[in-house]
Order: C-alpha cells, then structure tokens, then sequence
C-alpha cells in the first residue's frame, strides 16, 4: 500500500462532509484543540485519534456498538495474550511484566480503533483519511482490512504469492472481506445460544472469543455452500469426508509461514522485530483445537513466527512453557480454489507424505511442541 | 404463508385477512424479479461461470444479526469551527505547515 503524503492524512473534503450526519458536528467537539487559524494554538491539547476512548466519543451515539467492541479481539488484542500466558509463566509478575512491555512495544500497534476503520487509514500503516473525513459505513478491504491483515491473508486472498492465484472468492465474485465477515463478527458482538438454535434457550450472551478461532465458526463456508456440506452435491469426496476434514485441506493452495519474529529495539529506543524466513507451505496435520464447533480430523497447519528466543531482549527465558502451544498452529489460508493439487485424485492426497506434517518436517527443538499436530501415519493410498 | 407476511408488513400493519391475497402476489411477483435480477447478475460478473459451484443464498446460520447502534435522533447542527476547516481543505497550506515529524511515512503491507 502507498504511503500518503503528510498533507493527504488531514485533507478534507467538506464537500462531501458536511452532507453526511458526522458533518453536523463541530470538530473540536470530538477532536478538542481551538478553533484558530494558528496550527499550534489550534492544536492544542488535539485528539488525533477520538475513538481512542470510544465511549466518550462514537460511544454518545452509538453505545450499544461500543458496548460490544470494546471487548472485541480487533480491540483488546487479547488473541496475542492468550497464546504469550499459555507459553509463558503468566502468573509471575516479572515476566508477565516483560512481556506486556514487549507487547506495549511491538503488538499494540494492531489494536485498532473505530476511526481507524470507518474513517482514516489503521495507525500501524501511518493513518491518513480514507475520504475526506467522511465516515464509511463498510471498511475499504484493501486500505483498512489488509492495510493490517496484509502479509497473509491478503496476499493470499489477492493472489499476490508469485505462482498462486488469489482466492476464487475474489476472483471470479470479486468478494471482499465484509461479504463473509459480518459486522456482527468484526465488531465482536457477542453470540447466543439462539443464533444457531432459534426459539431453543434463553436468550444468553456467549463469553467472548479469547482468540480468533475460539467460539462459534464466523464465517463458515457451509452458510453459502450447503448443498457441500450436506453431501447433497453429488461430490464423492464431500459425501466421504465430510466433518473429517476442514474445507481448506482440500481447497487452498499453499500459503505462507513465517520463523521467529525477534523484538528488538534500536539504541535509541525504536521498536523493531526482525523475522528468520518467511516461505510458502502447504502442510496438513491433525486439528490442535477440535471441538464441536471444529470438529475436523485435519486441518492445514501454518508455522507462526514464534521460538523460544524471540522475546530474549526483553528478559531471558520469557517462553518457559514454549511447548505448551505448537508451532504449527490451525490455519484457514484465504485462497481457495475449486481444484487443487491435492484434490485432483483419492491418491493425490492419499499416501502422499509430502502434504502432511510430519516428524521430519519439524524443527527439532520444536518437536515436543507439535506433537498434538504432527501426522505419525500418513493416510494410505486407495487402491 | 403467516411466515411470509412478517417479511413484508410490520406489527400492525397487516391488512385484514380478506385483503391479503394481493399483497402476497405483489411480494411474490417483486422476489422472483429480484432474484432473476441477481442471478444474471451473478453470471455477468463471473468470467467462468462454467468452472462454478452453484451456491446457494447466504443465510445466517452463525453470521450474527448487526448490532443496532444508531441513534435514532439526529445531532444538532453545531456552528462550524471554520477555522480549523479553511486550514484542512488548503492543500498547499497543509503542505506549508507540516512539521517534519509529520512527514515520516510508514509503509506496509500489513504482518497479519
């Protein structure tokens, strides 16, 4: 994505603006400072950002929203917490205190805001308005979403990996990310028992996701594909598989992993991470997280960039429970295809070590880590 | 059919039941053109159609409602800090006064 010039962050279009219902609103009544034709009186005490304390600002007309997303993972960021307390011991002081340095340094840069959303550019790419400083209802795809979600899921889903074409979604129905993650979803409202069983139970708040794959399955490809998930299709494999086998097994292509994202900072104090490698893979092996929302035998497994070293400027030995969590880690790459490599015969799959993860695939200090997901027997050919 | 009629008449409004056949064959008539509509649509768009599955209509099992959050009252038009304004819509008084830590430019194509 381009940078913006400095001018082209802050430049109106009043135009537009003033038509719109935030257009009604004066700007200091939001952004404080002084009404001043002098930038540094005018600046005074600025609040570049409002929604950095959305209660007090799109929460005084918008609260029930608020209520919801303040405790969503866009917002809290608490998938990153989740997964550092489980490696580490997070009921030490000290190093949970490093650790939340570390993430105050180098992770927070992704909590996102409302504004950062629905009217400016995300601050981890250098904000800049999106239109003028008009509000838009559905976030741009490419200037908010994979502004942060880039590296991944965006080139994968654009087809921006050489040799791999982007997701059929994207492709041939020109989809973007809010045509399959709702509002709901994003803005992190809670789910109820109802929403799937519709008259069944009270009318019961869910507790709130602690990572992004805990909780209900937002989005599922079976809500649009059903005639698959029911075998009704006339697709052998759907009718063969089904339940056993995450849809990505058989319908992306490979995807990115990364090695050990080093925090690190310069000798005046600049946070900066460095990463080992970063490389193309597609591997499956078991599923790490199953449950009755995820019930799938396999699943496709990415590398994430952890090891145990990569917090070490912050203290030593930070990870003590590294093997807790593999490192191979569920994943649901964003580039599926109709036909694949993998789903081009039974035996294209079947007996075909070089899919699945495992045991000579992994590293070895990381062995003990990956032992819920490492494959021991590779599914053997259909004769 | 009581099903139906929710989706086109709120609370209260529903005709007496001697009227209703005319209303169902309207909101008949105007789904099936809409969704004709939707489905050439569909078709026009996509370069392949051929290479398809056919899918079915998104419904919501798990994709939650949206939240209502709008307030349902207007503000109040506010008088316009047209200082702060003549500043922000003067490109070149933009470029003029920006302070050299503004200038620093991040560019990203996002870790996640």
């Amino acid at each position: 994505m381009p940078p913006l010039e400095a001018w082209e962050k802050v430049l109106l279009d009043m135009d537009a603006y003033t038509d719109t219902v935030h257009g009604r609103i004066a700007c200091t009544k939001c952004h404080a400072g002084v009404n001043d034709a002098e930038k540094e009186t005018a600046h005074t005490d600025l609040i570049a950002d409002p929604s950095e304390d959305p209660r007090n600002s799109c929460g005084t007309c918008h609260p029930n929203l608020i209520e919801v997303q303040t405790d969503s993972l866009h917002y809290t960021l608490e998938g990153y917490e989740t997964n550092l307390a489980a490696r580490s011991d997070a009921q030490d002081p000290e190093t949970w205190g490093h650790i939340q340095e570390m993430m105050g340094n180098h992770c927070a840069s992704c909590h996102t805001t409302c504004g950062q959303c629905h009217v400016s550019q995300p601050a981890s790419v250098g904000g800049g308005l999106l239109d003028g400083h008009v509000f838009v209802e559905r976030a741009s795809m490419s200037r908010t979403c994979t502004a942060c979600h880039g590296s991944r899921v965006g080139n994968e889903y654009l087809g921006k990996n050489e040799g791999y074409q982007g997701d059929v979604h994207f492709r041939q129905g020109r989809m973007v990310c809010a045509d399959c993650h709702t509002s709901a979803e994003i803005h992190g409202e809670p789910a109820t028992c109802e929403n799937c069983h519709p008259g069944s139970t009270p009318d019961e708040p869910m507790p709130g996701p602690t990572h992004r794959y805990d909780g209900i399955q937002t989005p599922r490809c079976e809500s649009c594909h059903i005639s698959a998930a029911t075998g009704a299709d006339g697709v052998e494999q759907h009718q063969v598989h089904g339940g056993q086998l995450s849809c990505q097994v058989c319908h992306s292509v490979a995807y990115k992993s990364c090695d050990s994202c080093h925090t690190l900072q310069t000798d005046d104090g600049v946070p900066y991470f460095e990463t080992d490698a970063s490389y193309m893979t597609f591997l499956i092996g078991l599923n790490p997280i199953k449950s009755y929302e995820r019930p799938y035998d396999y699943v496709p497994l990415r590398h994430v960039p952890i090891a145990r070293d990569v917090f070490e400027f912050y203290g030593d030995n930070l990870l003590t429970n590294f093997d807790e969590l593999p490192t191979w880690r569920y994943a649901t790459p964003h580039n599926i295809q109709l036909q694949t490599p993998q789903n081009a015969s039974c035996n294209a799959c079947h007996g075909n070590a070089d899919l699945f993860l495992t045991f000579d695939k992994v590293s070895r200090g990381e062995v003990n880590a990956n032992q819920p997901v490492i494959v021991d027997q590779v599914p053997p050919p259909i004769p | 059919m009581n099903e139906t009629r929710t989706y086109f008449f709120a609370a209260g409004d529903a005709p007496k039941s001697g009227h209703r056949l005319p209303y169902r064959l309207i909101g008949v008539v105007v789904f099936a053109f809409l969704t004709g509509c939707r489905a050439e649509a569909q078709l026009a768009s996509s370069p392949t159609p051929e290479l398809e599955t056919p899918v079915s209509e998104i419904h919501t099992i798990a994709s939650l409602a949206s939240v209502e959050n709008v307030s349902l009252t207007l503000p109040d038009e506010e008088p316009a800090d047209e200082q702060c304004i003549a500043c922000h819509e003067d490109k070149q008084r933009l470029i003029d006064t920006a302070a050299a830590e503004d200038t620093v430019e991040v560019e990203s194509s996002g870790e996640g």
